[in-house]
């Protein structure tokens, strides 16, 4: 019982150490660093409730960050698309927040396909829950097709267009 | 080695509580077990075993639209085979269940794969410029709908219940990976 105990230890530690090592000196790939910016992106977007307005702030100065400048955003409605700079995505992102209490917003299915040389597309189904200052609950779901490019070290994202699942 | 033998062969014997025992005795036991640990082990693997039977191979579907009338009648029920594709590729007349959103699949038909030509003229289905043979379609249809050429990995499916408005009805070209699986029956 023992000497079992200590082999399932000793491969345990193997198995860790092996993965440690693999991502280690293997490293990440572009897809997978691209899918933390969307994770990221995401989680920056959320909202607790009771943020404190500098939190907000500082959310909404992130988010702007994973944008290009000028970022182009086409979500079907006249009044969100349009070209945006990075600030114009920033006051807009603490404009909307503002409007809930709290938000949750989660990315599904994220599929990343590198395109060309620094240009990679990604998409997503994008689920927002949240509760508007109101108090209506909102559950919404969104397929997004988003256009990265490699700017300065980091995948920003140059547009977001939404996507149709089934096209006539 | 032992241990995990000896571990295997007390889980089994839990599947057969009735070993030693009468049949009345047995029956009783099976209508009203005792809350002991061979009893506890059995509702844990049942109820783990359904979580993955249901969730991933077999998912529970209610029919709630007509668009696959008379075909699959509203409100009825069914099971998603999510394992429809594991081995096979989608063809021309298969059903198959899309996934719409997080939440919402939809059951369609495929009529073109990709790279054909999809068009609608008062009604019939015209693939590449040959009319379709639908027995499948039984209501009366006056749908236009000029020709688009089906994408790569994309297919192209339609509800066998075309009696309703062309807009009203949703169809059309969708990726390949959007395919959740098929109708069980």
């Amino acid at each position: 019982m023992v000497k079992l105990i200590k082999y399932l230890v000793i491969i345990a530690a193997l198995c860790v150490a092996g993965v440690f090592i693999w991502k280690h000196f293997f490293g990440k790939s572009e897809v997978e660093i691209i899918k933390e910016q969307i994770y990221s992106l995401a989680s920056e977007a959320s909202k607790k409730a009771g943020e404190s307005i500098p939190s907000a702030i500082i959310h909404a100065k992130t988010v702007e960050n994973f944008f290009t400048d000028p970022c182009y955003i086409n979500v079907g409605t006249q009044m969100f698309s349009g070209k945006y700079s990075q600030i114009q995505i920033g006051a807009s992102c603490m404009r909307y927040r503002q409007m809930f209490k709290q938000i949750k917003f989660t990315a599904h299915d994220l599929e990343v396909n590198l395109t060309g040389t620094g240009t990679a597309t990604a998409f997503l189904t994008a689920e927002l829950r949240g509760i508007t200052r109101s108090g209506r609950n909102i559950n919404a779901f969104r397929e997004l097709e988003c256009s990265f490019v490699f700017h300065k070290d980091k995948w920003l994202i140059s547009k977001v267009n939404i996507r149709r699942i089934i096209e006539k | 080695m032992g241990l995990f033998k000896k571990l295997l062969a007390a889980y089994f014997r839990c599947w057969r509580p009735h070993v030693g025992k009468s049949p009345a005795d047995a029956a009783r036991d099976f209508c009203v077990p005792s809350l002991n640990g061979a009893f506890l082990t059995r509702l844990v693997t049942i109820i783990i075993a359904g979580f993955l039977v249901f969730n991933y191979l077999l998912r529970p579907c209610f029919i709630k639209g007509g668009s696959m009338e008379p075909t699959y009648p509203r409100l009825g029920f069914d099971f998603c085979w999510r394992g429809q594709y594991w081995f096979s590729q989608p063809k021309r007349g298969d059903i198959v269940i899309i996934r719409f959103t997080r939440n919402t699949l939809l059951l369609k038909r495929i009529v073109a794969l990709p790279g054909e030509t999809v068009e609608f003229r008062q009604g019939r289905l015209f693939i590449n410029g040959r009319l379709l043979y639908e027995p499948y379609v039984k209501y009366e249809c006056d749908w236009n709908l000029p020709p688009r050429r089906v994408k790569p990995g994309h297919y192209y499916a339609v509800g066998d219940n075309r009696s309703m408005s062309i807009s009203r009805q949703k169809f059309g070209q969708f990726r390949k990976k959007r395919i959740y699986g098929g109708p069980l029956w």
